[in-house]
């Protein structure tokens, strides 16, 4: 695997303000800074490479038709197409699921926890500095406030819905969702744009 | 009022997207009551947005790519020409679709719709300046009204004649029908010409009522005088029957 590019928010957003005159060179470099990290939030929450690829060459897209409507006051252009990603991967997730009804309450349970143990793992590779200081904060979680806050991010559940499939009272989750991301806004200040 | 552990709740959810419909409806009308409170819904949004940075890199299949640009390539073809300028020229000609050509159809279409109608426009304004200019110069514009004679004393006529158009009406009223074989005709008397010039023959209704559109057939530069005389059947070059109405034109 090729070694990520540094971020630099700058640049990138200049790129987007070329991508957004029409300008391809421009959206194969940001291409080349983005693809991997969109692709993973994308294969995370679709589970499915096909599913994954599809979704990011819809996000390719938008990112053509919409890089002149990016405004940075409003965010780091990572953070706008990460945005942009993990709600186009949602609306598939929910998309998929009406249709098929593959995702039964067991599956996504033991899905669940299998992505739990997956980031556990040890062949974690960082696209940046960034990516090293969340993937840090977001160990620092207790194990119940990072479950229940991927199933919210990365599964599109509702937090009655989360509370349903952990079988735990509403107020606990809402009370760990709360604590786990006051931690997390916390630990990724200088982060956060 | 809501604590503020369950308005850190609320915000928490909201950027997590996770949010139940009711406590959305809390939230918002939070928000409303105080706007403030929107810095800190966005904090924590910004640390939502970073949560996809968390998950483990898998780098997409480097065919993938060429896919991705393939798409964009397609969909860049098949948007307007002034929307494929915004990318860089290319080698390849695109393909030639009819469909292309209807946004031009429709543009050039404006454009003559939008030719005809000011061409329609001058004519039209051209036409009533003609019109303005006959009615409000007034050495052309000629009226006057006609009485019957001694027999008639009811009977009397409307005439105005504009001698820049060269047209005229005139207007009967309380005139009996004329004899078989005749016709009533109008005569104009100028004053460049020694006899009255006809100006036509006309028919009168059962009410006694009859009307003409008077078109002279030699120009009348200044008129005088209007008569209406009893003739023959299809009119006469030269006045020759009875008058029955005349009047002089002011």
């Amino acid at each position: 695997m090729n070694d990520p590019l540094p971020s630099d928010p700058e640049f990138e957003a200049a790129l987007l303000k070329k991508i957004g005159n029409g300008d391809k060179a421009s959206l194969a470099e940001l291409y080349e800074r983005y693809s991997t990290v969109l692709y993973s939030v994308a294969l995370r929450i679709l589970n499915n490479q096909a599913e994954a690829e599809d979704l990011l060459q819809d996000v390719f897209v938008q990112i053509w038709d919409k890089a002149a409507l990016y405004d940075s006051s409003r965010g780091k252009p990572l953070t706008w197409v990460m945005s942009m990603t993990r709600n186009k991967s949602i609306d598939r997730l929910r998309s998929l699921q009406r249709r098929h009804r593959l995702h039964d309450e067991a599956e996504q349970e033991s899905k669940t926890q299998e992505q739990i143990q997956h980031i556990d793992g040890p062949d974690r590779v960082y696209a940046s500095e960034d990516s090293k200081a969340v993937r840090q904060a977001v160990m620092q979680l207790s194990p119940e406030q990072r479950q229940a806050i991927e199933m919210a991010y990365f599964s599109g559940l509702t937090q009655t819905e989360i509370a349903e499939r952990l079988k735990q009272p509403l107020g606990t989750i809402k009370a760990r969702i709360r604590r786990g991301m006051l931690k997390l806004r916390d630990l990724l200040e200088g982060h956060i744009q | 009022m809501i604590s503020s552990e369950t308005q850190e709740e609320f915000f928490a959810a909201s950027a997590l997207d996770c949010l139940d419909a009711e406590d959305a409806a809390h939230l918002q009308a939070l928000l409303e009551r105080q706007p403030a409170k929107t810095s800190e819904l966005v904090s924590f949004q910004r640390t939502a947005s970073l949560l996809g940075l968390s998950v483990p890199a898998v780098a997409p299949d480097p065919a993938l790519k060429e896919r991705v640009f393939g798409e964009i390539e397609r969909i860049s073809r098949r948007r307007l020409p002034v929307i494929m300028n915004r990318s860089a020229p290319s080698a390849a000609a695109p393909r030639f679709t009819f469909d292309s050509l209807l946004p031009w159809a429709a543009v050039v279409l404006l454009a003559l719709t939008s030719a005809w109608l000011w061409l329609q426009n001058t004519r039209a304004r051209a036409d009533f300046a003609r019109l303005r200019d006959s009615v409000l110069q007034p050495n052309s514009l000629h009226a006057s009204v006609l009485w019957g004679d001694s027999t008639r004393p009811q009977t009397r006529a409307e005439l105005i004649f504009c001698t820049r158009l060269q047209q005229g009406k005139l207007v009967v009223h309380g005139l009996e029908s004329p004899p078989p074989d005749h016709v009533y005709q109008v005569w104009l008397q100028t004053d460049s010409a020694a006899a009255p010039v006809s100006a036509g023959v006309f028919r009168i209704g059962p009410g006694g009522e009859g009307e003409i559109i008077l078109r002279p057939a030699v120009k009348v530069n200044k008129l005088c005088k209007v008569l209406i005389s009893l003739e023959k059947a299809g009119g006469v070059p030269k006045a020759e029957g009875p008058v029955v109405l005349a009047g002089n034109v002011m």
